[in-house]
């Protein structure tokens, strides 16, 4: 029996504003006891399809904007529900780090496993506080990031390229993650224009080919420089074992089909693929899970996820994804990515050129001998949200 | 139907997935080798929490055509160890290239090739045997490889589950036939099931291949030239011969050995 895969978005506030964010921000806070609803709801689906396990990616707007005693109820409650179905749960945390301090070190540590993750970009151009800029944001990330480390909190990171990224290459990028923040575990997640219109997000999705060359040139840094060191750098790490050893640990936007996978529960209950199609396309939610009797029912009834689901079918037909020597790796990229990008799910996502060439990168490196079984010092990184959904 | 037959185990199909379902709820769990849907364009929900661990094998119609349906039954995968039966006909490489991207395990479904379906079953041999993204079996040629690395006594027709002495089909009218391997071309019965009326043929063409053959190309078209396939069973040979003699110089230069 499998574990169930579920992202839950508690509120969509938050304390910062940065200009590239996907999500329509409200002050909605879901209820403790919809919470026990949903959860119910989640493991009454969960029997029905026979899974044992559930995997909870706390992801926001801002996780931390809730009080540590939300989540002490929270856990309990769940813990309690599932001791009496008889279920596991493992919980992950997305945050921003921007509201960490130590009254968080209890929960973090009991509920997440001393696991987090958070993002930060190279340079940063759009995160930015709420009653500030983007130095005053790094200012105080770099200074939360480091007190969660002195609490013994194991900090994955997210790093989303932008144009000056693309500019200043990839050995700045892997030196400012590496050696000036001293991080052992981080990955690179490409953006993309999702949500209402904003000055920024015209300048995604980003220059294609720019991107795969900076992504080639990334792997080819760790290779020669994270591996010895016992760096995991995302996607990387799993594309080498991918093509060392056959092994598909990969993000969701390059499995067979996200919608066999998980689903993202909002705060008002709204149910969708991921983050950004419960925040920003009400269009494409599968239904709201607290009005429905049954989470089971609604998935198999959702027009908008059997449009998910037929998507690689109908990519293999109208793209060329089957004459792509990387079908195995890739299946047609993120539907959201092409949603925001083309207007259209049923396209091939538009960075397909740049992952082509990182797969390529990857298969060279391989075979030329640079990367060895098995990657050395490169095991157990911290999972977060960003495994299944990047944001 | 299963109950028909005695304590034969079975290999139970349907193009509906919920039948399938219910025989893997029943007491004949036991006896089921597997399960085979040969309908890909029905839904695979009743069946993904059925009989976890049942091997489930698609039977594809049209390679072409239902290319796109494999992906619906990916989540097979999580309770099920899953194949998918291609056959050989026009484009059916590209259906082998989509079902090993998935995760499934293949099994070509070979009659008696011509040309250029020998080609394209080279060029599915080649990626078989040295694309990194093939990390599934693609029977008939993962078997055969094996047997020339090993040295083993191997049929094909064990190999396709076409012995006729441990398989035997029932028709969707409850005839039970050799398969359609023995069908006479014009379709008025079957040959005799004892593949070694046809091995004295091969045997007096002294083929080389017969130890892992036997004559399954032979039938059902007896005048049937078997060059092209014998092209494929030399490629084989090569690549198991290739894969030890590389072992063998791994082994002699390990520290173990010296
Ligand atoms: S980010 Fe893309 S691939 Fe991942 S769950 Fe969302 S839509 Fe699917
Ligand atoms: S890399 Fe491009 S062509 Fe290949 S499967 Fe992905 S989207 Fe399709
Ligand atoms: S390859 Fe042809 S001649 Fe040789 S054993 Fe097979 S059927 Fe007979």
């Amino acid at each position: 029996m499998g574990s169930f895969s579920l992202i839950l978005l508690p509120t969509l506030r938050c304390n910062a504003d940065c200009d590239y964010c996907f999500e329509r921000k409200s002050e909605h806070c879901l209820e403790i006891d919809q919470l026990g609803i949903i959860t119910g709801k989640v493991m009454d689906h969960m029997e029905s399809i026979q899974r044992d396990s559930l995997c909870i990616y706390w992801q926001g707007g801002e996780v931390l904007t809730l009080p540590p005693d939300w989540y002490r109820r929270a856990y309990d409650l769940i813990g309690d529900m599932a001791e009496a179905r008889g279920k596991r749960v493992f919980h992950y945390l997305q945050s921003n780090l921007l509201g960490y301090d130590a009254k968080w070190n209890g929960i973090i540590s009991e509920m997440f496993g001393n696991s987090a993750g958070s993002s930060m970009d190279f340079p940063n151009l759009h995160r930015r506080l709420k009653a500030g800029g983007t130095v005053e944001y790094n200012l105080i990330w770099t200074r939360k990031l480091r007190e969660a480390r002195d609490a013994g909190i194991k900090v994955g990171i997210i790093a989303i390229p932008n144009s000056k990224t693309l500019e200043l290459g990839a050995e700045r990028f892997y030196s400012y993650f590496a050696d000036e923040l001293g991080l052992s575990d981080f990955q690179v997640n490409t953006p993309f224009p999702g949500g209402a219109g904003g000055e920024v997000k015209p300048g995604f999705p980003l220059d294609e080919a720019g991107l795969g060359r900076f992504l080639s040139e990334l792997a080819e840094i760790w290779t020669r420089r994270g591996l010895e060191a016992g760096v995991r750098l995302g996607p990387f790490h799993s594309l080498s074992e991918y093509f060392l050893n056959g092994t598909k640990e990969l993000n969701c936007i390059w499995r067979d089909n996200c919608a066999n996978e998980f689903v993202c529960v909002g705060p008002r209950g709204h149910v969708a693929q991921c983050d950004c199609w419960v925040t920003s396309y009400p269009d494409h939610r599968f239904g709201n899970i607290l009005d429905e009797g049954s989470l089971t029912e609604m998935l198999r009834k959702s027009g908008a996820r059997r449009d998910l689901k037929s998507r690689p079918g109908i990519l293999i037909e109208r793209e060329d994804c089957l004459e792509c020597e990387y079908l195995s790796l890739c299946h047609g990229g993120c539907p959201v990515r092409a949603f925001t990008v083309y207007g259209d799910l049923m396209r091939k996502d538009p960075y397909c050129g740049a992952y082509r060439r990182l797969f390529q990168t990857m298969e060279n490196l391989v075979d030329s001998g640079h990367l060895e079984f098995p990657a050395r010092g490169a095991g157990g990184g911290t999972q977060t949200a960003a495994a299944v959904a990047p944001k | 139907m299963a109950s028909g037959h005695g304590d034969s185990n079975l290999i139970i199909r349907s193009r509906d997935p919920s039948e399938l379902a219910e025989c893997l709820c029943s007491g004949n769990l036991q006896r089921i080798c597997h399960v085979q849907v040969t309908g890909l364009d029905s839904e695979p929900d009743p069946l993904v929490e059925k009989g976890p661990g049942v091997p489930v094998d698609l039977v594809v119609g049209n390679p072409l055509e239902e290319l796109p349906l494999l992906y619906r039954w990916t989540p097979l995968l999580t309770n099920h160890p899953v194949r998918a039966t291609i056959p050989v006909a026009a484009g059916f490489s590209k259906a082998v290239k989509l079902a090993v991207a998935l995760n499934f395990a293949v099994k070509l479904d070979v009659l008696q090739p011509g040309p250029p379906l020998v080609e394209e079953l080279h060029r599915v041999l080649h990626a078989y045997l040295h694309q990194t993204a093939v990390t599934q079996p693609v029977e008939y040629f993962h078997s055969l490889l094996l047997a020339f690395y090993r040295r083993e006594r191997l049929t094909l027709w064990t190999v396709q589950e076409e012995d006729p002495g441990l398989y035997r089909h029932v028709t969707d009218d409850g005839l039970v036939t050799p398969g359609r391997r023995f069908k006479v071309p014009d379709g008025s019965g079957y040959f005799v099931p004892e593949p070694g009326f046809v091995i004295r043929e091969c045997e007096s063409a002294r083929c080389e291949h017969i130890e892992h053959c036997a004559g399954y190309f032979r039938l059902p078209a007896r005048e049937y030239d078997c060059e092209g396939v014998k092209s494929l069973f030399r490629v084989l040979k090569g690549a198991a011969e290739d894969l030890r003699s590389d072992l063998d110089s791994y082994d002699s230069g390990s520290p173990k050995a010296r």
